[in-house]
């Protein structure tokens, strides 16, 4: 075991992991824009259907969307992890404290902790459940003071993983064509240590196997550049798939790279956890600063701003408007005269979309059939 | 009478530590370590009268903290083994107080577990080269690795072994197969079934555990482990010769090495996480 040093952009600075930095040549990326998500749980349930319906899988979600201040798959996972991390520090938008490479002890890899079985128990847990209490007198006012949202969550395929890093076994590894992590199912011998040590608890213990299993990105959907089963399906259209690349080399024709880097409008998970995380939140532009700081990092508000300015800037609405326009992996995107254009590796138009539906006024009066027409449908 | 320690694993700096630490523990009743010959089948049962004949050694455990993930801390730190052969198998019996017996492995719960450790391949007089710490690349070792939650899956086939707060279809559902059984499907010995609870593993170092021919059951190892009075008793049986390369041989008369490890299911433990010991000299009687 190596302390490495690696360099982690979104916390800005060097950290150290157990291996040294090597990226892959394309990463796994995506982005949930959480204001469009409505807790539908199509995501969780084509998941579902598609990789874990075997045994040993039935409280098995690779993807989860949970409501959040109160909801937690598996229970408190991330509360938990934050009272073991303690008070921690950003300054300046540099992260001063320490991630769970630095904090670990006590001859672990990572910090970490293993779930119960019982608190895999109700995926549901919290669903809908507000934070506060509405009051004689209130009224609406932003941010809201009575809130909830809806955080969907898969494998955050990390630069880091926690996972990788804690496996004494070295049974789990990043491609280095996608970056997607993956469990090898033939040499994992079920230790559980990857369960313990992934803050996001995205790796699960298969008590039928008895080894771990967890989120593949669909890469069989991927290597024939497809999007994800959760994003594909996802009735919203808040997410949308990506390569994600470090900062100094973010093309900015790439959707992804635009959103993230370039506009800053999408953030990671924790990123004071230090894994450096690869799927991108917009935050919620209802709930208090400080809960999206502690859980987005310091970038949280300047995203909100940039988002409710959005509906000026013809360019992001032009890469929204490419969130669930079509199945196929977009590279880059293109946006002018109205209209958004999504592109493959290789610059094939894969899909052109309005940034604005069309209007249609029609006369009250429809002279052919003698009617008046009623705003009624 | 002190153990004797193999002069390579030294240059192990934590492994010397260890050593050091270690230096002033008696640690047998008898050394050293004697496979006694006995006439006839050798016994399956942990309570067989023939292992009284065998002289008992008792094996200082401590908990490993060479590689990571480490403990530091462990309730078993003792293990008493014994060992018997008929010229044809050879059998071990290993016994250790454990206040608790841990034979389901869940998201939160682990097995005991006990295993012993040879050098695949030995100089007789020599002294052995292997590291304790698993082998190394050039050196490798055989384990056989006895799990009481095995023994469950042995005795006792089902799905699910966990008491079942969840509520899930315990029973197999008409036209089930198994599909979406990933470590199943990969052919990894952990997913599928076992007809002895023993593993026949070779390692190459920390963390290199592979499992040889679990597929043919010719080739496996015997064994039986029962908790009694808060103690364990576990026998692991072979056959002298190695069905391979890669397998420990014994032969009557000559002189062997033999490590040793324990699994406290309730305190954790698992893979990495064990007490184990350093080499001992193992004489097969001729």
């Amino acid at each position: 075991m190596t302390d490495g040093k690696v360099k982690n952009w979104q916390i800005r600075r060097e950290m150290a992991y157990p291996y040294g930095e090597k990226r892959p040549a394309r990463q796994f990326g995506a982005i949930f824009d959480t204001n469009k998500c409505i807790g539908c749980q199509t995501c969780t349930k084509s998941d579902k259907i598609t990789w874990t319906n075997g045994r040993g899988m039935e409280y098995m979600f690779w993807n989860n969307t949970e409501t959040k201040p109160y909801g937690f798959y598996p229970l408190a996972w991330d509360v938990r992890i934050l009272d073991l991390l303690g008070p921690q520090k950003w300054e300046r938008g540099i992260y001063t404290g320490n991630t769970v490479f630095e904090a670990t002890s006590d001859g672990n890899v990572v910090l970490g902790y293993l779930p119960e079985d019982l608190d895999y128990a109700h995926p549901n847990i919290g669903e809908d459940e507000p934070y506060g209490q509405v009051e004689r007198g209130d009224h609406i006012v932003m941010p809201h003071k009575v809130w909830h949202f809806y955080l969907p969550r898969i494998c955050n395929h990390c630069t880091y993983p926690a996972c990788l890093a804690s496996c004494p076994r070295k049974a789990i590894y990043k491609r280095e064509e996608d970056g997607i992590v993956l469990i090898d199912q033939k040499r994992c011998r079920g230790y559980k240590e990857c369960v313990r040590a992934c803050p996001y608890k995205k790796t699960y213990y298969n008590e039928v196997t008895k080894i771990s299993e967890k989120c593949i990105a669909c890469y069989p959907l991927v290597e024939q550049n497809e999007q994800v089963q959760c994003t594909k399906s996802c009735i919203g259209k808040i997410r949308l798939n990506g390569w994600i690349h470090p900062p100094e080399k973010a093309d900015s024709s790439n959707p992804i790279d635009y959103l993230v880097h370039v506009r800053k409008l999408a953030l990671p998970l924790y990123p004071q956890f230090g894994l450096e995380p690869n799927v991108y939140y917009i935050p919620p532009i209802h709930v208090p600063i400080p809960y999206l700081r502690q859980m987005f990092g310091p970038g949280a508000e300047e995203a909100i701003a940039g988002y409710k300015a959005a509906f000026r800037d013809e360019t992001v609405l032009g890469a929204f408007m490419l969130f669930g326009a079509t199945d196929r992996w977009i590279s880059r995107f293109a946006v002018g005269s109205g209209w958004a254009t999504g592109y493959d590796d290789q610059g094939k138009e894969l899909v052109k979309v309005p940034i604005k539906e069309p209007e249609f006024l029609r006369p009250f009066y429809d002279e052919k059939h003698e009617v008046y027409r009623h705003n009624l449908t | 009478m002190r153990c004797r320690r193999n002069a390579k694993t030294w240059s192990l700096a934590l492994g010397f530590l260890f050593v050091l630490l270690s230096a002033g523990t008696p640690c047998a009743h008898e050394l050293p370590f004697r496979a006694k010959r006995i006439p006839g089948p050798l016994p399956l049962d942990p309570y067989h009268e023939s292992w009284k004949q065998a002289p008992v050694v008792q094996i200082e455990l401590i908990p490993q903290s060479i590689t990571t993930p480490s403990i530091f801390e462990a309730k078993i730190q003792k293990l008493y083994a014994r060992a018997l052969h008929n010229g044809e198998e050879i059998a071990f019996l290993l016994e250790w107080e454990d206040e608790t017996r841990d034979v389901v492995v869940d998201i939160d719960r682990y097995s005991d577990a006990a295993a012993v450790m040879f050098p695949s391949h030995e100089t007789p007089g020599e002294e052995v080269v292997a590291p304790f710490t698993m082998g190394d690349g050039e050196n490798p070792v055989n384990i056989w690795f006895w799990k009481a939650s095995w023994q469950e899956k042995v005795e006792a086939p089902r799905i699910y072994y966990a008491p079942d707060p969840l509520h899930r279809p315990l029973r197999p559902e008409k036209g089930e197969t198994e599909g979406f059984r990933g470590g199943v499907l990969a052919g990894n010995p952990v997913s599928g079934t076992r007809r002895t609870p023993v593993a026949n593993a070779i390692a190459r170092g920390f963390g290199t555990l592979t499992e040889l021919h679990p597929e043919k059951t010719e080739f496996s190892i015997d064994g039986l482990g029962k908790w009694q009075a808060k103690r364990w008793a576990v026998t692991v049986k072979r056959s002298l010769a190695g069905h391979s390369e890669l397998e420990a041989g014994f032969k009557a008369g000559e002189a062997s090495h033999i490590a040793f490890a324990v699994w406290n299911g309730s305190e954790n433990q698992r893979g990495a996480r064990k007490v184990f010991s350093i080499w001992y000299d193992l004489t097969v009687e001729k």
